[in-house]
């Protein structure tokens, strides 16, 4: 039932904000500890070697050196680093250190020293003797019987098939008589390349001892429980004997749901007994972290004359790198979070995962989706030109509608079979409606695009993405009441610069009928605030927002208890109000009166309520994305002029933040599609791993971008919400590329759409013209 | 890291900071903005000389020349009113085009000489300008611009020499100008670079100063294009000659961003539309 | 050697050894504002001020700041009481993950102090040096612009307590 919001929905401010904006704000690396060692990460050079030997001899004599750890050194424990829950859906295979090297940038050893320098300098002097073997640098041949075996170990566990270098599998069909109706099939493949999250912050971590001889590690983590868990698997050690801190962390987009450094920093710590501190440099960051999975994408699709859809048929060749970390559940997003959008009677998905001598995939904000919307996307429109309709009319008919199933809910989940789910709040048509104004569609698309070399085009996407992974994440919430009338909320919900903090407050200040700014937020402590899976697959608001709404609604039910004893009242029917318990009488007390009488006067006891929330269902968020390009045809450059985000996210808990969420998701988008990209030498080695060379985008580079929340309610979320943070990236790669199309006539289906690129596919065609 | 220095001088002469660099010899590096110092490795050095507050970031005019003071800031020169018509505002729009403001703050007009990487924006506006490089040393030098930009910085500016003065001929002053950069994205370091000047005579052109950077190692001057277009009244058919005629035998700078063809093509284009937007004084476009 | 300057205000005077960069110097001594990002100069979340001007700290030799006055974010406002720039930004939503914020606060500062009333041009080529991954600018521009109203309306006089629920 809808009731009159005060604080939900409401632009309040951030509630770490301030602190940010003025220096205070605590990330890993804001905090003296004494002692503190620096580690320093030796990496492979080479793309695929065995390392016969290693000589640590001159490394340690390099003055201030403390500590020096090979293979040799640590117990031989495969596990995965994707920050997933138990039982990870990724392979077993990595370990702490190994003795082999799967990618540039693969660890070899580490090194803990006094100084930042004299750790910089003993990395250099450790001797590694390779022996270096034939790399895999083609995913699309990784599958190859002659390609060489990249985990060849035999502890490795839950790989798909080592023998075939492939990581995971997943697939799916459900209909029949395949392209038997349509009158029409098309046949396509889609490429995208290797792109790295790039937060602010790159990955940090500290560990040191506290009094009770626990490891306490303060990191820069999504998944602060996962990564508790995963290190103590890691290095056997009891899961009580660790602490994970998860300070404010500066930028994450999936980057940091993984278990990347802690195992080794908190190795280290072991090791000497000393406080350590391991930060990634950039380059670090960029080939040793983890990336978004290139994809080769081959999506064949039915059409009717009459213009329905009859089957969809995507076959997906994933390109894990060299580890399996979210190989098989990124891979299942891409069918997953892209095929329900549009009805279709037959739909048959295979996703292959492969290993290769590459970088690692990883988690990256869409998760797969956005590999697989850039193929939907360019289709669809693809279909709608043949059948002469507008790319809105054609999406208006087709896309699924509230109410409605699509079999794919059930077919394919994370991992495994999804959970069957029908549409409870759609606003799509709506965000198609207010984004084609926005951008003045009708007077633009398919109309002449100008004399000269400067041609101007419009395109459209449409996206979905979940809200948090059903019957598997799970959240849970505390919140505690204090004399004043304020609250403690601990959470293990991860805010790492999304804004969750505040927009979890926002929930139960709604409940407790107080401002945001009575409730001291603490997010998140291992130690400190109970289980939550952290923020990864756009659970937080959904799920985690649920399990506070829970806590606070039994805070509440104490508080109303207690008032109604003080007031000799029944508190039925009784409602919270601006710091105040107002009875349907009229009565009233304060919240500061009820704490003072629940902690001191009678019958004490502290008034709390502690929650846990798992969902059934994962309802999609939905976006129509619109953009005005501008083709320079004897450059090939590609410039997004601006750029509309129309999106229902059901109830916007914060509408300021949601719209950051979504302008920030855009712009990072819009870069992935023009220019991001790890490029590689012919050994695999990166050739632009640091900024100067790897792109992303500036002040003066980004478009104006509009954003238009569309506001629905979506019943199982808290206050009728949804998830707002992932799906927004999504839409920037086929939004160009069908601008680009109505710009140019050319069809780009290779990312990203560099201006060489572009020129080339003009010169083909002017080629193929002449030839006619 | 520069693991073996110890000291920093802050001489407020020209002949203080050598006296300095002398007694030091190779032990001894220059430092103005810092912004390519910072991150380097060498173990020789033991001293800075910071040059930075020595007066040396004046701008001002004599009989013949623009004087711009080598410690200027990037950030100065783009905002600088003086630089902003001089010569159709060439060097403003070069030190503006430096794509990052704390960058531009920091950098400055001596640096991007002396180093002169390829991408570098100050030297082919310089070499456009026929700018004079004054070096104080031992003896004093001046070093036309052609010499001195893009060598190897020890072999024309000694160990123990500062560069400390451009002059730009003030004739330049009246010479319209177009600079035009291109990369994959603003901060990107130039792919190329087009910087020229013309000159007007009762719409006939008098006078071609036509550059390239960025696609080179070093900026060039194109004089096959020049003479397209010196001695007539311009159309657009010689702008494209001219542009053809500058990308003609250059040696190419590869890296994996782009393919030598694609450099070479663009850089054709960039230069025929910076060709015709200084003529009708960027009236039309350049991107 | 003798490192002495002006910061935030104060003068101080620090013992160096030489090779140190002003970020690590600053960060060594709890002047933990400025962040550590690209350590190249790429992405500007270790700006602070030299003179008035933003640089980028993790190329910039401490020995440089000699006899120089630095404002870090810590020298901007504080916040008890916050510079008109820090408050908008965090009303506007122009703060997200942070990392970036406080070299690009003091960057905006360093563009309102020479240009009051500045154009969108203006703000893009005064922030161009800060990269930020969360936000997609569009929101610190409109945060600079109401901060530059503010500042002009003289109603915030550069300085003014924050208010807790101003921004519903």
């Amino acid at each position: 039932m809808k009731q009159p919001l005060v604080t939900v929905n409401k632009s309040v401010r951030k509630i770490d904000g301030l602190s940010m904006a003025t220096g205070r704000a605590q990330y890993v690396d804001d905090v003296h500890v004494r002692g503190m060692l620096w580690a320093k990460l030796l990496a492979s050079p080479h793309a695929h070697a065995k390392i016969l030997d290693i000589d640590i001899s001159q490394a340690q004599k390099i003055p201030g050196v403390v500590c020096i750890l090979t293979h040799k050194d640590l117990p031989r424990v495969p596990h995965t680093t994707a920050g997933q829950g138990y039982p990870e859906p990724s392979p077993y295979d990595s370990y702490v250190l190994d003795k082999k090297v799967r990618f540039v940038g693969d660890r070899v050893a580490a090194v803990a020293a006094e100084t930042r320098d004299a750790a910089e300098r003993a990395v250099r002097a450790i001797k590694v003797t390779y022996e270096i073997l034939t790399p895999v640098l083609d995913a699309e041949h990784a599958m190859d019987d002659d390609a060489p075996k990249i985990h060849d170990e035999e502890d490795s566990l839950r790989i798909a098939d080592p023998e075939k270098n492939l990581a995971a599998e997943v697939g799916f069909s459900v209909g029949k008589n395949f392209f038997e109706d349509s009158d029409y099939i098309f046949d396509r493949t889609f490429v995208t390349q290797y792109a790295q999250h790039c937060p602010i912050e790159p990955h940090i971590t500290m560990a040191w001892f506290d009094e009770q001889d626990r490891i306490v590690i303060r990191t820069s983590t999504q998944v602060p429980f996962h990564a508790r868990r995963i290190v103590a698997q890691a290095l056997r050690v009891p899961v009580k004997r660790v602490r994970v801190i998860k300070p404010r962390v500066g930028g994450g987009f999936g980057a940091k749901q993984e278990v990347l450094n802690e195992q080794i920093v908190a190795a280290l710590a072991l090791a000497t007994h000393r406080p350590v501190k391991l930060e990634y440099t950039r380059a670090e960051e960029t080939i040793s972290a983890r990336t978004r999975h290139p994809m080769i994408i081959h999506l064949r699709s039915g059409l009717k004359k009459d213009g329905t859809i009859t089957d969809f048929d995507l076959d997906v060749i994933s390109n894990t790198g060299a580890y399996g970390t979210h190989a098989l559940t990124v891979g299942c997003n891409t069918g997953s979070k892209v095929l329900p959008l549009y009805r279709a009677k037959n739909v048959k998905f295979n996703m292959r995962a492969v290993y290769t001598n590459m970088p690692v995939g990883g988690a990256y904000r869409g998760y797969g989706a956005t590999q697989g919307a850039f193929a939907m996307e360019c289709l669809i429109d693809e279909m709608a030109e043949r059948l002469a309709m507008d790319p809105l009319e054609f999406r208006k008919r087709n896309h699924i509608r509230l109410g409605e199933s699509s079999p794919v809910f059930k077919a394919l989940g994370e991992g495994r079979e999804g959970v069957a789910q029908s549409i409870e709040s759609c606003g799509l048509d709506q965000c198609i409606d207010l984004g084609a104004r926005e951008i003045g569609w009708r007077e633009k698309h398919g109309k002449p695009k100008g004399k000269g070399p400067i041609k101007r085009g419009v395109g459209v996407a449409c996206l979905m993405q979940g809200s948090s992974i059903p019957g598997i994440d799970m959240g849970a919430a505390t919140i505690k009441m204090n004399e004043d009338g304020s609250f403690n909320l601990l959470m293990g919900a991860t805010d790492l610069g999304t804004g969750s903090d505040t927009v979890l407050a926002q929930i139960a200040a709604e409940v407790l009928g107080i401002r945001e700014s009575d409730i001291v937020v603490y997010s998140s402590d291992t130690d400190m605030t109970p289980f939550d899976v952290g923020a990864y697959a756009s659970s937080t608001t959904f799920l985690s927002g649920m399990a506070v709404k829970k806590a606070a609604e039994q805070a509440r039910d104490q508080i109303l208890h207690v008032a109604g004893k003080m007031l000799e009242t029944d508190p039925a029917d009784a409602i919270l109000q601006d710091g105040m318990v107002v009875m349907a009488n009229g009565r009233r007390l304060s919240l500061k009166e009820v704490a003072l009488h629940s902690l001191y006067i009678l019958d004490q006891f502290q008034i709390m309520g502690s929650s846990s929330h798992i969902t059934h269902t994962s309802p999609p968020p939905f976006a129509a994305h619109f953009c005005e390009v501008e083709v320079d045809e004897e450059t090939g450059q590609v410039t997004v002029l601006s750029y509309v985000a129309a999106v229902d996210c059901g109830t916007a808990i914060n509408p300021r933040l949601a719209e950051g969420q979504t302008e920030g998701a855009v712009l990072n988008g819009i870069s992935y599609a023009l220019v991001e990209e790890i490029c590689f030498d012919p050994k695999g080695r990166p050739r632009n791993a640091t900024w100067q060379y790897y792109k992303i985008f500036n002040t003066q580079d980004a478009p104006p971008i509009k954003t238009i929340l569309v506001p629905t309610w979506e019943p199982t979320g808290p206050y009728g919400a949804k998830s707002v943070s992932e799906i927004s990236i999504n839409g920037p790669m086929p939004c160009i590329a069908n601008a680009i199309y109505d710009a140019i006539g050319i069809r780009l289906r290779e990312a990203p759409f560099t201006a060489e690129k572009v020129l080339k596919a003009l010169k083909l065609r002017a080629r193929g013209r002449r030839m006619e | 890291m520069l693991r073996t220095l110890k000291e920093f001088h802050y001489p407020a002469t020209v002949a203080e900071a050598l006296a300095i660099l002398q007694r030091f010899d190779s032990r001894a590096s220059v430092i103005a903005g810092g912004t390519s110092l910072g991150r380097t490795d060498d173990a020789k050095i033991e001293a800075m000389v910071d040059i930075s507050r020595m007066g040396l970031a004046f701008l001002k005019e004599d009989k013949v020349s623009l004087r711009i003071g080598s410690t200027n800031p990037l950030q100065a020169l783009a905002r600088s009113r003086k630089l902003g018509v001089f010569a159709g505002g060439l060097l403003a729009r070069a030190a503006a085009s430096q794509p990052s403001r704390l960058l531009r703050n920091a950098m400055t007009l001596g640096g991007s000489i002396v180093l002169s990487t390829p991408w570098a924006e100050m030297p082919p506006a310089l070499l456009t300008l026929d700018a004079k490089m004054i070096i104080a040393g031992e003896i004093e030098r001046i070093i036309p611009a052609e010499e001195f930009i893009g060598d190897s910085k020890y072999r024309v500016l000694g160990r123990s020499e500062i560069l400390t003065e451009v002059r730009v001929p003030r004739e330049m002053a009246s010479w319209r100008s177009g600079y035009s950069v291109f990369a994959r994205t603003r901060t990107d370091p130039a792919m190329v670079i087009a910087s020229v000047a013309l000159l007007e005579d009762r719409g006939t052109c008098a006078g071609a100063r036509i550059v390239l950077g960025g696609i080179t190692r070093r900026a060039i001057r194109c004089p096959a294009a020049e003479k397209k277009l010196v001695g007539k009244k311009l159309a657009p058919q010689h702008f494209a000659q001219a542009a053809r005629a500058a990308v003609g035998g250059i040696e190419v700078v590869v890296d994996w961003r782009a393919s030598r063809e694609y450099r070479l093509q663009v850089a054709e284009v960039v230069m025929r539309r910076t060709l015709a937007a200084c003529w009708s004084d960027g009236k039309e476009g350049a991107r | 050697m003798k490192l002495e300057m002006k910061l935030n205000g104060k003068d101080v005077s620090f013992e160096i050894a030489g090779p140190e960069l002003l970020l690590d110097l600053l960060r060594d001594n709890g002047y933990f504002g400025a962040k550590r990002g690209c350590d190249n100069g790429d992405c500007g979340s270790c700006a602070v001020q030299v003179d008035g001007k933003s640089i980028c700290s993790c190329i910039y030799f401490a020995g440089q700041a000699h006899g120089r006055e630095v404002t870090t974010i810590e020298g901007l406002g504080t916040m008890e009481h916050p510079h008109a720039l820090q408050e908008t930004f965090v009303e506007c939503g122009a703060v997200q993950c942070g990392s970036c914020i406080p070299g690009m606060l003091l960057s905006a500062k360093e563009l309102l102090d020479e240009c009051p009333s500045p154009k969108d041009a203006d703000i893009r080529e005064a922030l161009d040096g800060n990269l930020c991954r969360c936000t997609g600018y569009t929101k610190q521009f409109e945060a600079v612009k109401v901060a530059a109203k503010r500042i002009i309306e003289g109603k915030s006089k550069g300085r003014k307590p924050a208010r807790g629920g101003k921004s519903r």
